[in-house]
């Protein structure tokens, strides 16, 4: 039951930010935009509109983000401790023949 | 990783420093680029060897034609542009269905007349930049299943913070085409996690 009124809830929220202003296909085409802080203000204003009435939109802000933020970390610890000897040997060979 | 201003100024130092003929100042430079070139490399070719060359092989660029590189600023984006010819190289003769093949449109949002279908919030169930080992290995996946000239993006601007203009550069586009294509893969990358941290079996968010 709860979940139920929860799904009408989001859904009516998303449908009268829609006819506010911003639907939430436009939302995601705008996400890039929004998330790297180069979307100009007015649009941004629209956005954060959006997100106050749809709970799905501002899941997909979140997940979003959290994306980016997570594939910074991803190359770290990536390059085995031996090719990285190795590596430091091949240097060193190429610096003294030059 | 992203790019940390302070790691850049000494990248920087090292660079110019480089330039004036001191040697040691490769060591700097290496220990600075070596795991970004790796990774970088490995997700381009696929190939823990073919990454390794690639990187021997910048590194060499390095040390022979730093004089060539009038800004020291412009550093990253000259050797990532190495790196990406020298890729391309080892992929070139490979079959082609050995790389990803994947629809990028199937990992797309799905929306109906607009509205977009459910979305799970599981931003909170990881901590933001924390990696655990099997979220790490489903994020490489994902990574690694985007068609190259995504996932070449992707790689630049999320994975090793050059900006839009400077992937723009190493990949001969324009900034808005770095966007489009960035957007696209940050999509099909959030969806893949999404599979994973959430245990959804459909590969998109559906209408309901």
């Amino acid at each position: 039951m709860f979940n139920l009124l929860k799904k009408v809830r989001d859904t009516l929220g998303c449908w009268f930010s829609a006819a506010r202003g911003v639907s939430c296909e436009e939302l995601v085409r705008l996400l890039i935009g929004y998330v790297d802080g180069t979307l100009p203000a007015e649009d941004r204003t629209r956005l954060d509109a959006h997100f106050k009435d749809c709970a799905h939109c501002l899941s997909m802000m979140r997940t979003y983000r959290q994306t980016i933020d997570l594939s910074r970390g991803v190359s770290n610890n990536s390059m085995p401790s031996e090719v990285r000897l190795r590596l430091q040997r091949f240097l060193k060979e190429k610096i003294q023949e030059r | 990783m992203a790019r940390n201003p302070q790691n850049t100024d000494t990248l920087i130092e090292a660079v110019t420093r480089l330039q004036s003929g001191d040697k040691a100042a490769l060591e700097s430079i290496l220990e600075q680029c070596q795991e970004r070139l790796y990774y970088y490399a490995l997700k381009m070719t696929g190939n823990p060897a073919d990454a390794e060359e690639v990187v021997q092989e910048v590194f060499v660029t390095v040390l022979e034609k730093i004089g060539t590189l009038r800004e020291p600023g412009s550093f990253l984006p000259w050797v990532f542009t190495t790196a990406k010819n020298l890729c391309f190289l080892k992929l070139r003769g490979r079959r082609k269905d050995q790389d990803a093949t994947v629809s990028l449109e199937d990992y797309m949002p799905r929306f109906n007349r607009g509205h977009i279908g459910a979305v799970e919030d599981w931003s909170d169930r990881v901590e933001s930049g924390a990696l655990s080992k099997e979220l790490a290995r489903h994020l490489d996946a994902a990574i690694q299943k985007l068609p190259i000239e995504y996932r070449e993006i992707l790689l630049l601007r999320d994975v090793q913070g050059l900006s839009a203009e400077e992937a723009g550069k190493v990949c001969g586009l324009s900034v808005a085409a770095v966007k489009s294509r960035l957007h696209r893969a940050r999509l099909f990358v959030r969806e893949n996690l999404s599979q994973y941290l959430t245990g959804a079996g459909t590969k998109q968010a559906s209408w309901e």
